[in-house]
C-alpha cells in the first residue's frame, strides 16, 4: 500500500458529514483502498463527528473539526480526530443494550459502539483544550 | 438520498437509493415515514443503498415501532454486504425481518 497522509478541516455543520463521505470515496480512490476498509472508516467517523457537531459546542458558534488519515504500515490506517469543544471522552460513553426488542429498544446510542467494533487501539486524550480521538483501522 | 415509492399489490415498497448520514437524516426521515402513511404492510429495499449510518437506523426503528403500534408488516430487503454488517452489529437483524430480496419480502408478507 502506497504511504500518504491527508489532513481536512471541516466545520461544526451537520452538512459537513456528507462532504466527509465524498472526501472518503476520493481518497479510496487515490489509494485503491477497499470498500469494507472505507465504509467502516466512514461509518465511525460520521458517528463521532456527529455526536461532536451535535453536543461539543453547547455555546453555539463556528468551530472547527479536523480528520487526519495516514498510511505509514500495510497493516492499519491511523486516524486522528481533534476538536475544540467542552471536554468529553467518547470511549466512555454508555453502550446500548442490544438484547431489547423493537418496542423496547431506544433510539441512538450506536455511534460509540462502532467506533470500538471497527477500530482498534483507541486513544482519548484532552490536550491544549482539545479532545484528540486516535484510532487504528486495519487493513484486512 | 432518494427514496422512490411503489406499490405492490397491498404492498407499499420503499426502495433507498444513494447514501443515508446524518446530514441527510431528517429528509431521510420524512421520506420513509411519509412513505407508508396509508399502509401498513411495507417493504423497504436497500438494493441501491450504498451507506447508511446510525441516524438511518433510527430512521428504520422508527418505521418499525409505527408499524408495529397499527399491527402492520415490515420487510427489509436487498441489502449489501456492508450495509447487512451494520444491521448485524447493532442488534438490528435480531429485532427486524430482514430478506435476501424483494421477492422473497413479498412473499413473506
Amino acid at each position: 500500500m502506497d504511504k500518504f497522509k491527508v489532513s481536512w478541516v471541516f466545520k461544526n455543520h451537520i452538512a459537513e458529514i456528507s462532504r466527509l463521505g465524498f472526501l472518503l470515496m476520493d481518497l479510496q480512490s487515490t489509494h485503491k483502498l477497499s470498500d469494507k476498509l472505507m465504509f467502516n472508516i466512514n461509518l465511525v467517523l460520521d458517528e463521532l463527528m456527529t455526536n461532536i457537531i451535535s453536543y461539543g459546542f453547547p455555546e453555539g458558534g463556528e468551530h472547527v473539526i479536523t480528520v487526519d488519515i495516514g498510511c505509514h504500515d500495510d497493516d492499519f490506517l491511523d486516524v486522528t480526530l481533534r476538536d475544540g469543544g467542552r471536554p468529553f471522552d467518547p470511549l466512555s460513553a454508555i453502550m446500548p443494550d442490544l438484547s431489547k426488542s423493537v418496542e423496547e429498544r431506544p433510539i441512538g446510542g450506536l455511534g460509540v459502539y462502532f467506533a470500538k467494533t471497527f477500530a482498534r487501539e483507541l486513544e482519548y486524550k484532552y490536550e491544549d483544550n482539545h479532545n484528540i480521538l486516535r484510532l487504528k483501522f486495519p487493513v484486512n | 438520498m432518494d427514496v422512490k415509492v411503489e406499490k405492490e399489490g397491498q404492498a407499499v415498497v420503499l426502495s433507498l437509493h444513494g447514501r443515508v448520514d446524518s446530514a441527510v437524516a431528517k429528509g431521510f426521515e420524512d421520506a420513509v415515514l411519509g412513505g407508508f402513511e396509508d399502509g401498513n404492510k411495507v417493504i423497504i429495499d436497500f438494493s441501491m443503498l450504498d451507506y447508511i449510518s446510525s441516524a438511518g437506523l433510527r430512521v428504520i426503528l422508527m418505521a418499525a415501532k409505527k408499524l408495529k403500534t397499527s399491527s402492520g408488516l415490515l420487510h427489509l430487503c436487498g441489502m449489501k454486504p456492508h450495509i447487512k454488517e451494520v444491521f448485524d452489529i447493532s442488534g438490528f437483524s435480531s429485532m427486524l425481518s430482514i430478506k435476501e430480496n424483494r421477492a422473497e419480502a413479498l412473499k413473506a408478507l
